[in-house]
């Protein structure tokens, strides 16, 4: 049984490479809320910190797992936990692999495991080959 | 420098940025994607707009150029500009002018809030490499008049920003071309060095 205390929240630069990765995700993992926050707002490519505080607060899960595509879209991410105050939401950007780390997450999430536990299952896809 | 001349100053750079665009666009397009000149110049197009009737302190001025470029840039510029005057917006609280000597403060707090935010530490290519040397060449001339400081500002920003030109980028988006993104200027190190010669010129102006 998914938990809906913790959500996802995929931040990118392309809204298509975010709704793909959620479609992706959400195949298997059905239950969980996933997020985007993708895109410059006027159709092109970029990320921004307003967008990300919106997406956040859209939300009503009480922890929002971060995850990124880009250095710049961390930045943006950095900014938006630092600058707003998004409620008592817990906020964690999380360091993995976009695709991987994310499904790893929600993978979690849906199995009903902490939030903790989704952190360290998608950080453990950094280290993970892929052909194996 | 007073506030009256921040706003001139800022206000400049959003005109200077319009003729750049194309300029700073192509030396992204080159080692980065190439969004650099737009999204500097609508950013700081929104950042002229705002200042128009601007009536409040120095300080609040750097407030609101930080909260302008953190919400309308778009790449790692926005954070990264966004964070330089949210820091220096700190360090001007209570201040009503920026002396000859408080230089040297007010951009080593700018280039601390990029080295924290874009994790640097100097020689990776990026704006910070202009950024830093800017601290000592204004402590430096901490006891200059004031276009003269700025003067010699100006030309240190030049000169890092033609030097990123050798290194090889480690950081960003330019990291992945490795080897081959020597050779090119890095666009963040080029737009720093605009904003400090746009600073000179306006408070070189007759009547500043």
């Amino acid at each position: 049984m998914a938990s809906n205390s913790v959500a996802l929240l995929l931040v990118s630069h392309s809204e298509s490479l975010a709704r793909g990765t959620r479609e992706l995700i959400a195949a298997m993992a059905r239950e969980v809320t996933i997020r985007i926050a993708a895109g410059d707002g006027e159709g092109g490519l970029g990320t921004s910190a307003e967008g990300i505080e919106t997406a956040v607060r859209e939300t009503d899960a009480e922890e929002v797992l971060i995850f990124f595509d880009l250095g710049s879209a961390l930045m943006h991410a950095e900014m938006a936990v630092e600058m707003w105050d998004v409620d008592h939401r817990k906020l964690t950007i999380v360091d993995a692999p976009f695709v991987e780390g994310a499904l790893a997450a929600a993978m979690a999430v849906q199995t009903g495991q902490s939030a903790e536990a989704a952190v360290q299952a998608a950080e453990k896809t950094r280290r993970e080959p892929k052909r194996r | 420098m007073q506030v009256t001349e921040a706003v001139a100053w800022f206000q400049a750079y959003a005109d200077r940025l319009q003729q750049e665009k194309e300029h700073l666009t192509e030396l992204d397009s080159r080692i980065g994607d190439g969004d650099h000149g737009a999204n500097m110049a609508r950013g700081w197009k929104a950042v002229k707009e705002e200042l128009e009737s601007f009536d409040q302190g120095l300080s609040e001025c750097f407030m609101q150029v930080s909260k302008t470029l953190i919400a309308k840039v778009g790449g790692a510029s926005g954070p990264l500009y966004g964070t330089a005057f949210l820091r220096m917006s700190m360090k001007l609280k209570g201040e009503a002018s920026v002396s000859p000597g408080d230089w040297a403060e007010l951009i080593q707090a700018g280039a601390e809030g990029i080295r924290q935010r874009g994790k640097v530490s100097g020689g990776e290519k990026t704006m910070y490499d202009v950024w830093a040397p800017l601290v000592d060449a204004a402590r430096d001339g901490a006891d200059l008049e004031e276009t003269v400081l700025l003067r010699s500002l100006a030309e240190t920003a030049r000169e890092k920003a033609e030097a990123t030109r050798e290194m090889k980028a480690t950081k960003g988006r330019a990291s992945y071309l490795g080897e081959r993104s020597i050779g090119h200027l890095d666009p963040g190190a080029v737009s720093t060095a605009l904003l400090f010669e746009v600073l000179c010129d306006t408070l070189s102006r007759e009547g500043m």
